[in-house]
């Protein structure tokens, strides 16, 4: 897969704190790629890099393959579209304004589709209302439409839930999905809502102090965070045969560890591993979320077990 | 440049700001006009027909000096401000426009803005005085084009300075705040550096033992490098009296004026590109 947004080696300090250290990342063109972190763990600040609207103190990323250092980079930023930390939209214009000004921006002189984008947002009924008296979740849903203007190839989002109503947070979920299908526009989204972020992204990376902990796809990771059960026992070999003929999902750690993930009780399991001729030491439940996955990477780093 | 001024002025006209600054224009030039007239009774009208001269035209527009910069930070802190405020500068920086050009586009409507106003209450003064039912007898002069021109380039000059402040200040209220401020700094600072520059330099005194008058140097007396600067400065001050009464210290003010807004642009110009937007 081809990699529509690429960080390589980026740095950020201010003064002796060093926000960003040596990011490196590969965003694949259209993905929803989620940036996991926590507060101050550097995401606002690589994305505000991403946008132009910082500067690395070193290290290089390019969009659309264009280098960031190369001045063309200005002509690939019409394609992208981004929100950081809260929607940037004029309170005292209306939804339609702000977007006919957006357009202006990139340089568009064919106003046709803003309705179109309003209806997609579903802020078509807002008339002359100025963005100034919209709702939290209207302001955010008009700051995704001001972002997609120009129908980017990529979209950068920070925190576009944050604040929202549960209603909001659904309506957003599926603006993003259609956006992502429909389009195939490109997402880099952070969310302190894990769980919501596992609803739409596709790849994950896990940034905490200003690194990157860990990049993986969402099958990788939901293989490591789904419920299993982990089993210990004499010989993992012997018992795999049993398993594949009862049709029971499983993976195999190494000689002793296997994680089982159909929904068996403990009782089968060692009826089935006595038919096989293998010891069963020991049958533990394996609960992880997305949030213990990422508490747990965070606990390595800091050397705790 | 077009993507930036056409963003620019598509949110002057389309905010309703051009007519905000009209009205606003519009009522300070008439409380200008109402304030001139009955603060002179020479031409206090209402009493009997009286005389509208090019005295007149003259006082309102060098009301201006004190009016102008007072406006501008306003309308400076409703357009640049706003852009900031809002973060929608956000917008243009991530489609792609130069900072240069952002910069740029806010100050021409700022600058611009500023114009409008200058040239409304000008035009009321002169309507009024042409029209009012008075004798009037108003021409416009050189020199009254000379302080017409004079408040217009030191509304440049506050007109830029204000842009700087508005995008290099945290909030769109505290660099409103700090431009409001300068301006009574300005005055005040100004009053303070003429009246050390009046002290004199020795002063006599009739001396009690022999009964004759002697001569003492003033200890307040500012002199050397300290006094070229205060003489520089209340020569170029537009709060000066100097300004009021002194015709040929119009070149020196105006170049003293154009000099801030060349600098104060350049400033802004250069720093735009460092500067980090949340």
């Amino acid at each position: 897969m081809e990699n529509v947004l690429s960080t390589r080696d980026l740095c950020k300090n201010y003064g002796k704190a060093h926000v960003l250290r040596n990011v490196t990342l590969e965003i694949p063109t259209g993905s929803i790629f989620g940036l996991v972190g926590r507060n101050g763990a550097g995401k606002t600040t690589l994305m505000r890099i991403l946008t132009g609207l910082a500067e690395p103190t070193s290290g290089t990323y390019s969009l659309g393959g264009i280098k960031s250092s190369d001045r063309k980079i200005l002509t690939v930023r019409r394609r992208m579209g981004s929100i950081i930390e809260s929607p940037a939209i004029y309170k005292n214009l209306s939804a339609y304004d702000n977007l006919k000004l957006q357009y202006i921006n990139l340089g568009m002189t064919s106003f046709d589709t803003i309705n179109d984008l309003l209806d997609l947002v579903e802020l078509n009924d807002t008339g002359k209302k100025k963005a100034g008296k919209f709702s939290l979740g209207m302001r955010q849903r008009l700051g995704i439409a001001v972002a997609l203007c120009g129908n980017p190839d990529i979209l950068i989002l920070d925190e576009p839930i944050n604040g929202l109503d549960p209603q909001g947070i659904i309506q957003m979920r599926e603006i993003l999905l259609r956006i992502n299908h429909e389009k195939h526009t490109t997402i880099l989204i952070s969310s302190h809502i894990l769980e919501e972020l596992s609803k739409l992204a596709t790849h994950y990376a896990f940034i905490e102090k200003g690194e990157i902990l860990q990049t993986l796809s969402s099958s990788e990771l939901m293989s490591k965070v789904r419920k299993a059960s982990r089993l210990k026992v004499s010989s993992t070999e012997l018992l795999c045969p049993v398993f594949d003929r009862e049709e029971i999902d499983y993976k195999v750690e190494d000689d002793a560890d296997m994680d089982i993930y159909s929904d068996i009780t403990a009782s089968r399991i060692i009826s089935l591993a006595n038919e096989a001729g293998v010891e069963v030491v020991s049958i533990t439940e394996n609960n992880e979320s997305l949030e213990g996955y990422f508490m747990n990477l965070v606990a390595k780093k800091d050397g705790i077990s | 440049m077009s993507r930036a001024l056409k963003s620019a002025f598509f949110r002057f006209f389309r905010t309703g700001l051009w007519i905000k600054i009209m009205i606003f224009s519009v009522v300070l030039g008439l409380f200008v006009i109402f304030q001139t007239c009955s603060s002179d009774l020479m031409l206090y009208m209402f009493k009997r027909p009286r005389f509208l001269s090019n005295s007149f035209v003259m006082t309102c527009i060098l009301k201006l000096v004190y009016i102008m910069p007072f406006a501008t930070a306003i309308f400076s802190a409703m357009f640049t401000g706003n852009d900031i405020s809002f973060r929608t500068i956000n917008n243009k920086i991530s489609t792609g426009i130069s900072r240069v050009y952002i910069y740029l586009a806010d100050l021409i409507v700022t600058v611009l803005s500023s114009l409008f106003s200058l040239f409304i209450m000008t035009g009321i003064f002169f309507l009024f005085a042409k029209f009012v039912p008075v004798k009037s007898d108003v021409r416009i002069s050189s020199f009254l084009l000379g302080i017409f021109s004079q408040v217009l380039v030191i509304s440049l000059a506050f007109a830029s300075l204000y842009t700087l402040l508005q995008f290099f200040l945290s909030t769109k209220l505290l660099a409103l705040i700090v431009s409001l401020l300068m301006i009574p700094c300005l005055m005040f600072g100004t009053i303070f550096i003429q009246s050390q520059l009046d002290e004199p330099y020795r002063y006599s005194y009739v001396d009690e033992e022999t009964g004759e008058v002697a001569w003492k140097e003033n200890p307040d007396y500012v002199g050397g490098t300290a006094r070229k600067i205060f003489t520089f400065i209340s020569e170029t001050s537009p709060y000066s009296y100097e300004f009021i009464v002194n015709e040929n210290s119009f070149p020196q003010e105006a170049i003293a004026a154009g000099t801030i807004f060349a600098l104060s642009s350049a400033a802004g110009l250069i720093a735009i590109g460092k500067k980090e937007y949340q």
